[in-house]
């Protein structure tokens, strides 16, 4: 009994290495952080003040800026999750039924924006959006082009979502291609000899065979979402006004930008992360279930 | 069980380990505060005994032309000290933040550039700046831009620079239009506006993309119809005032005019499309700084830009240049070479070193009283001219607001531009705006 007992002791040095970087790079600045939410601290000052639940009760009472950030960010996860997925999805039947032989070729052609930075591809839709749709429209005469696109805070938001569409089309379309491939082709024969046509085939074989990928890309379209930052950062800044401006933008403005505000900077990331984590735990749970095998 | 409670144990103990670290490390930034805080002399005895040992400062700015010039800089440096070279780190998106983490982080350079005035607070109150009252610093700098650096009677910040805010215009535009001198009253504002029109030339660039354009046009528009800064400032604080007065009421006429003359797409423009409008004659003016010369001769290096007062009213009197002291230096508390840091300081405004800094390569005009060699672009010469005549200049208005205002305010001012903020709800967010810096 006492030596199972070491044995298993001696087991645990074992993650002992990877224990420590956990503590060291996420545990102790996690506490630390929401420490701080409980603080006044300025981000500067060598003293701080513990203020107690002043600073969540004033994010949820007072600040429209915040509570106008999450409606935001609720819009923008909504609309990229649903889009993002769907096309990905039929993107990827597409082109695993379809043409063949450019397979490999409109695979890499989806997937190539990922493997730009965002900041670039913020930079290059910039570009896109003041200048070159702009002179387009001047050629052909379709005002659809001419439209303010991220001077106007009525479509500012659209704007940056479909960039992100754009930029992470190609990550999902790989996921589900993958899953697509795992699928045994003589499952589709049988149902096929069984009379099912193409669209019973994709809603009643495809879908729940693919619902791992689909978890996973939900998931992580879901949580990438609700922190974007990048996309909208470069494209707009969060701008005009407020329109586009995201949790994590808001955050990022209350803590290190003039207003100098840290520590409630802080209680904002913390409501964040137990909106991320809330949202993410239903998703899981809602999809695990959802999951089938042949 | 147990096994989870051992695990649970070690768990704690690498965290309890980790945090101690953290308050040691804590500790003993805070003893090294206190010590070159109290006894300076004893510090400069220790570097007057080895003088010439090089020392190398890291100086944080926003002015993006020093660290392209670095060699230059220290080449002239080196003439007048040369053990001392100066390392120049150019941070232009999110200064603030950036210098705030590297102060927090005990990562602090040894002099940087920030705003003056009241913008200072926040990091003298956070003990994050060296106090120079007794290096006498006062004397390098023009009487009228001393205050610059000062806060609480203590001199902490050094300026370097004068710049002027005002008209920018497109001399050959204006000549096109058949426009025979800039505007000085909105009424002549509004018959250059349909001059450029029928001339086919788009009035104004607008650049109102980028929230700091838009709260420096704000300051144009506050700052050329207040007297009194310091007591808008006690007021505000008092509790009891409000930004809206009948004056900046009737100068937002300006604002609406730029914005309904900059085109169809006002908040599409940034600061580079904005200064590149005018610099190729696309646009005939843009409200400005000289800093903007730079940008807008980019694509035509042979544009004649000139600088006028800001029109605000229907009286030529109230139009106004917006002039001030700009690149204040500071010492940062926690550096290691105060001593060859207070020494740079009184080389960049000494002739030569004024002369090498912002007369060679800013082309602006110097705050130093050693009264420099300066070779000024068109902008700074119009400015330089505008101020010796005497006419009315007023500071920037930036360093009587509350630290962080000027973001709300440029953001707020966007919705007004597009329309989904009217004027007097403007007024309200930024006084609430107010209370809220101001109380925290």
């Amino acid at each position: 009994m006492n030596k199972v007992r070491r044995n298993r002791m001696s087991l645990l040095w074992f993650i002992m290495p990877f224990t420590l970087l956990y503590v060291v790079f996420f545990l102790y600045p996690f506490t630390k952080g929401l420490l701080l939410s409980f603080t006044d601290w300025n981000g500067i000052s060598k003293t701080t003040q513990y203020v107690g639940f002043q600073n969540y009760l004033e994010l949820f009472t007072e600040d429209s800026r915040f509570l106008h950030s999450l409606f935001v960010t609720l819009i923008f996860t909504v609309l990229n999750v649903a889009i993002s997925n769907i096309c990905a999805l039929v993107l990827a039947v597409a082109i695993e039924w379809g043409s063949r032989s450019f397979r490999n070729l409109l695979r890499t052609l989806f997937f190539l924006p990922y493997v730009f930075s965002l900041v670039v591809v913020g930079f290059v839709w910039r570009l896109l959006y003041t200048e070159v749709l702009p002179k387009l429209s001047e050629q052909i005469h379709w005002q659809f082009f001419n439209l303010d696109y991220i001077g106007d805070p009525a479509i500012a938001l659209y704007s940056t979502i479909f960039m992100n569409i754009w930029y992470g089309i190609g990550y999902f379309l790989i996921i589900y291609l993958a899953g697509l491939q795992t699928i045994d082709t003589s499952v589709l024969e049988a149902s096929q000899i069984d009379g099912a046509t193409g669209w019973v085939q994709f809603t009643k074989i495809i879908i729940p065979l693919l619902m791992p990928s689909i978890t996973i890309c939900i998931f992580t379209s879901i949580a990438g979402s609700l922190k974007i930052f990048d996309a909208i950062f470069v494209l707009t800044g969060g701008g005009p006004g407020y329109s586009t401006e995201s949790i994590a933008l808001n955050i990022y403005y209350e803590a290190y930008g003039a207003a100098n505000r840290f520590g409630y900077g802080m209680a904002k990331a913390v409501v964040l992360a137990g909106v991320i984590l809330f949202i993410s735990y239903f998703q899981l749970k809602f999809f695990k279930a959802k999951e089938v095998e042949v | 069980m147990k096994r989870r409670t051992s695990g649970f144990i070690i768990l704690l103990v690498l965290f309890i380990i980790v945090s101690g670290c953290g308050k040691a490390d804590k500790k003993a930034v805070e003893s090294k505060q206190t010590e070159s805080a109290a006894p300076s002399q004893s510090a400069q005895s220790s570097v007057d005994n080895k003088k010439q040992e090089p020392v190398k400062l890291k100086f944080l700015t926003n002015v993006i032309d020093y660290p392209k010039h670095e060699s230059e800089i220290n080449a002239a440096l080196h003439q007048a000290y040369p053990h001392i070279t100066v390392e120049f780190e150019h941070v232009a998106d999110n200064y603030d933040a950036v210098l705030k983490t590297r102060l927090a982080s005990g990562d602090a350079p040894d002099l940087f550039n920030y705003p003056g005035y009241l913008a200072m607070k926040p990091l003298v109150d956070a003990g994050q700046v060296l106090d120079l009252s007794n290096d006498n610093p006062d004397e390098l700098v023009y009487e009228n831009f001393r205050n610059a650096g000062k806060y609480n009677g203590k001199v902490y910040g050094v300026p370097t620079q004068v710049l002027g805010y005002g008209l920018i215009y497109n001399k050959q535009a204006f000549q096109e239009a058949g426009i025979a001198a800039p505007p000085n009253t909105l009424t002549e504002l509004k018959d250059a506006i349909a001059k450029l029109q029928k001339a086919g030339i788009t009035p104004f660039a607008s650049g109102f993309k980028d929230v700091w354009l838009c709260y420096q046009m704000f300051w144009a528009l506050q700052g050329s119809t207040l007297d009194d800064f310091q007591k808008f400032y006690d007021d505000m604080n008092g509790g009891n005032a409000s930004f809206k007065n009948e004056k900046l009421d009737a100068a937002f006429e300006l604002l609406d005019l730029y914005v309904a003359n900059s085109g169809d797409k006002p908040l599409s423009s940034d600061f580079a499309n904005m200064a590149h409008l005018v610099g190729t004659k696309k646009a005939a003016m843009a409200i400005q700084g000289v800093w903007a010369y730079g940008e807008a001769i980019k694509l035509d290096p042979d544009v004649q830009l000139g600088m006028a007062p800001i029109p605000v009213s229907e009286d030529a009197k109230d139009a106004t240049l917006l002039t001030d002291a700009e690149g204040i230096m500071y010492i940062s508390k926690d550096t290691k070479h105060a001593n060859e840091a207070k020494d740079f300081i009184r080389w960049m405004l000494s002739k030569e070193g004024a002369k090498a800094t912002v007369g060679d390569i800013l082309q602006q005009q110097s705050a130093a009283s050693s009264n420099p060699e300066l070779k000024l672009n068109s902008l700074s010469l119009d400015a330089a001219q505008y101020i010796q005549e005497g006419k009315k200049t007023r500071g920037f208005m930036i360093n009587y607001w509350q630290s962080g205002l000027a973001d709300i305010i440029g953001k707020d001012l966007q919705d007004y531009i597009s329309k989904n903020l009217t004027r007097d709800d403007f007024y309200k967010h930024i006084d609430a705006g107010w209370k809220i810096f101001a109380g925290k």
